[in-house]
C-alpha cells in the first residue's frame, strides 16, 4: 500500500529520517549564532549566544519556568479546543442555513478584523487578570480559520457522492457523517493546524495585556529587566509550545485521514 | 425475478441557472418486460442520464411517468430493488472496497456475516477477489467500476440501471466487463437498462436496442437482438452478431438526419 510522503504542512508526518536536512540546518544556524556571539563583536547582552539562553533558563529556575509554561499551555490548549469546537459548529450552521450564514458571516469577519492586540486589553478589562481572558483570546483567534475551513470543506463535497447516498435512502444525518464530514476533513485539518499555532499567539498576547503569570507575563518581565537572553529563551519556549500543538494535530490528522488519494507523491 | 419498467409519455425539462428552460427528454414511451435487457443508444446530451434518474426515482418527471411493476420508482428504490451504476464509479474514497459494496445495506442498517460473505463472493465473481480491503484510489477506473457494479448488485435488485458504466474503459476491458456482468445477471433474471454510446456493447448486452434522437431525446426506432440469453466471447466472432451491429448502425442514421435538420 502506497502512502503519500510529504511535509507536515501537506498533512503527512513521516519519520525523523526525512527531516534530517531541516534539523541539520537548524543545528548549523545555532552553531553559527553561537560562534558569532562568542566573538563578542556585538555585546553579549544584546546578542546572547545560544549557551547564554540555556544559562538564563537555568538561572531563572526550570520549575519556575515550567509553572508559567503550564499556564500558557493550558490557556492555549483550552482556547484552541473551544475555538475549534465553536468554529466547526458555526461552520456547519453556516453551511446548512443561508439565513444563519447571512447573519453570522459579517460578524465572524468583523471579529477577525479587530486587531488581536487591540482586543486584548479590553478583554482583560472585562474578564480580569486570570486565565479566562487568555482562553477567550486563544479561542477568538483559533475559531476563525476553523469556520472558514469547515464551510469551504463542506462546500467542496462531491455532489455525486451525496446523490449516491440519498439514492440509497440515507437521511441527511447519514449523508453528513458518511460523506460531507469526511470530505471536509482535509480542509478542516488544514484550518486546525493554523489555529493550533495561532492559539499560542492569542494566549500570549492576552498575558502581555495583563496577567499574573504565563510565558507572556514572564516575557514582559524579562524585557523590563532587559534580560535579552531570557526573552529569547522564552520566545523559543513559546515556539516549542506552538510546534508541539501543531504536531499533535498533524499526527491526529494522519491517523484519521488514512484514505488520502495517492496523488502528488512528492515528485516535484 | 425482474420487474417490468414502463416509461409512459415521459418528458423532463430542466431550468438552468440563467433561468432558461432546457427540454432534456421526451416525450418518450418505452416498455421493458420483466427480465428483459434493453440498451438505450443515443447521442450525447439527448437525455439518457435524465431518463435513468427518473427511472431510479431520483428525479421527478415534468410530465408523464415511469412505473416499476406499477409503482412509482421511489418505492422499490427504498426497498433496495433498484441497483444503479453511474457514469463515474462514485465510490466513497474513505471506505474500503468491501465497505463500499456493503454501503447500501449499512445505510439500511442490515449488515451481518451472511451479507458480508455475499459481498466477498460478488467481488470474486466480478474479478475483484483479493481487493476487499483496498481503497478505491488504489484501483484502476475499471476496477472501481466493477466495485460499483457489485454495490449495485448486493441487494439482489429486480432492476439494474446502468449509465454508460464502462465508457471510460478501453475496448478489451470493456468487453471483459460486459461478459462478467452478463454472467452475474444471467441467473437472476434481472431487468436491465443499459445506457451506452457504443453499438457493439448495446448488441452484446441486450435483447433489444432502443435508438434515441438528439435532445430532447425521443424514441426513433428499435432493433430486436435475437442472440439468445447465453452470450459468450465466441459470439463476438459470429456473423449473427455483426448482422445485428449493422442493423443498429443503419437505425442510427435516422437520428443523425434528425440532428442535421
Ligand atoms: N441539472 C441540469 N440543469 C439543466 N440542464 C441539464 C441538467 N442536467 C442535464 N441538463 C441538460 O439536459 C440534457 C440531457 O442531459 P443528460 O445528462 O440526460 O444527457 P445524456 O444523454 O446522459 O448525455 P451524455 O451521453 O453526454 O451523458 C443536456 O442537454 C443537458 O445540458
Ligand atoms: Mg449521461
Amino acid at each position: 500500500m502506497t502512502r503519500t510522503k510529504g511535509s507536515l504542512i501537506s498533512g503527512t508526518l513521516t519519520t525523523m529520517k526525512e527531516w534530517w536536512p531541516s534539523v541539520a540546518l537548524l543545528g548549523l544556524l545555532t552553531l553559527a549564532v553561537e560562534l558569532f556571539a562568542r566573538t563578542n563583536s556585538i555585546p553579549r547582552v544584546i546578542l546572547p549566544a545560544v549557551s547564554d539562553l540555556a544559562a538564563s533558563i537555568r538561572n531563572t529556575g526550570p520549575s519556575f519556568l515550567l509553572r508559567h509554561f503550564s499556564m500558557t499551555a493550558f490557556e492555549s490548549v483550552a482556547g484552541f479546543a473551544i475555538g475549534a469546537g465553536v468554529g466547526f459548529g458555526i461552520g456547519v450552521m453556516m453551511y446548512y442555513s443561508r439565513f444563519l450564514e447571512r447573519i453570522l458571516y459579517p460578524i465572524v469577519v468583523t471579529s477577525k478584523a479587530v486587531p488581536l492586540v487591540a482586543m486584548a486589553p479590553l478583554l482583560t478589562f472585562w474578564l480580569g487578570y486570570d486565565v479566562w481572558a487568555k482562553i477567550i483570546m486563544a479561542a477568538l483567534v483559533s475559531y476563525f480559520p476553523v469556520t472558514v475551513g469547515t464551510v469551504s470543506g463542506l462546500k467542496y463535497v462531491d455532489q455525486e457522492l451525496t446523490d449516491l447516498l440519498k439514492s440509497l435512502g440515507a437521511d441527511e444525518r447519514k449523508v453528513f457523517t458518511e460523506v460531507r464530514l469526511r470530505a471536509a476533513l482535509p480542509n478542516v485539518f488544514a484550518a486546525l493546524k493554523i489555529a493550533s499555532v495561532l492559539s499560542v499567539v492569542g494566549s500570549v498576547v492576552g498575558e502581555m495585556a495583563g496577567s499574573t503569570g504565563g510565558l507572556g507575563y514572564l516575557l514582559l518581565a524579562s524585557i523590563y529587566y532587559v534580560d535579552v537572553a531570557l526573552s529569547a529563551a522564552i520566545c523559543l519556549v513559546m515556539a516549542s509550545l506552538g510546534l508541539s500543538m501543531f504536531t499533535t494535530v498533524a499526527l491526529l490528522e494522519q491517523k484519521i485521514i488514512n484514505w488520502r488519494p495517492a496523488v502528488d507523491t512528492g515528485n516535484r | 425475478m425482474g420487474a417490468e419498467i414502463s416509461v409512459d409519455e415521459l418528458t423532463v425539462r430542466y431550468r438552468s441557472k440563467n433561468g432558461n428552460f432546457v427540454d432534456a427528454l421526451g416525450p418518450i414511451s418505452i416498455h421493458v418486460e420483466a427480465g428483459e435487457k434493453v440498451a438505450l443508444l443515443g447521442p450525447s446530451g439527448c437525455g439518457k442520464t435524465t431518463l435513468l434518474k427518473v427511472a431510479a426515482g431520483l428525479l421527478k418527471p415534468t410530465s408523464g411517468r415511469v412505473l416499476i411493476d406499477g409503482e412509482e420508482p421511489d418505492l422499490p428504490r427504498r426497498r433496495g430493488e433498484i441497483g444503479v451504476v453511474f457514469q463515474k464509479p462514485t465510490l466513497l474514497p474513505w471506505r474500503s472496497v468491501l465497505e463500499n459494496v456493503l454501503l447500501p445495506l449499512r445505510i439500511r442498517g442490515r449488515t451481518d456475516d451472511r451479507v458480508k460473505r455475499k459481498a466477498v463472493n460478488l467481488l470474486r465473481a466480478i474479478g475483484l477477489g483479493g481487493f476487499e480491503h483496498s481503497y478505491p484510489n488504489e484501483l484502476s477506473i475499471g476496477m472501481q467500476q466493477r466495485c460499483a457494479l457489485a454495490r449495485a448488485m448486493i441487494q439482489s435488485p429486480r432492476v439494474l440501471l446502468l449509465d454508460e458504466p464502462f465508457a471510460a474503459l478501453d475496448e478489451m476491458n470493456r468487453e471483459m466487463l460486459n461478459f462478467d456482468m452478463l454472467r452475474l445477471c444471467e441467473p437472476t433474471h434481472i431487468t436491465a437498462l443499459l445506457i451506452t454510446h457504443n453499438v457493439y456493447e448495446a448488441v452484446l448486452f441486450s435483447d433489444r436496442v432502443v435508438v434515441l434522437s438528439a435532445r430532447p431525446g425521443q424514441k426513433v426506432t428499435e432493433v430486436r437482438v435475437d442472440l439468445g440469453p447465453a452470450r459468450d466471447p465466441r459470439l463476438l466472432e459470429s456473423e449473427r452478431y455483426y448482422e445485428h451491429v449493422i442493423s443498429v448502425r443503419k437505425a442510427l442514421r435516422i437520428p443523425r438526419l434528425m440532428m442535421a435538420s
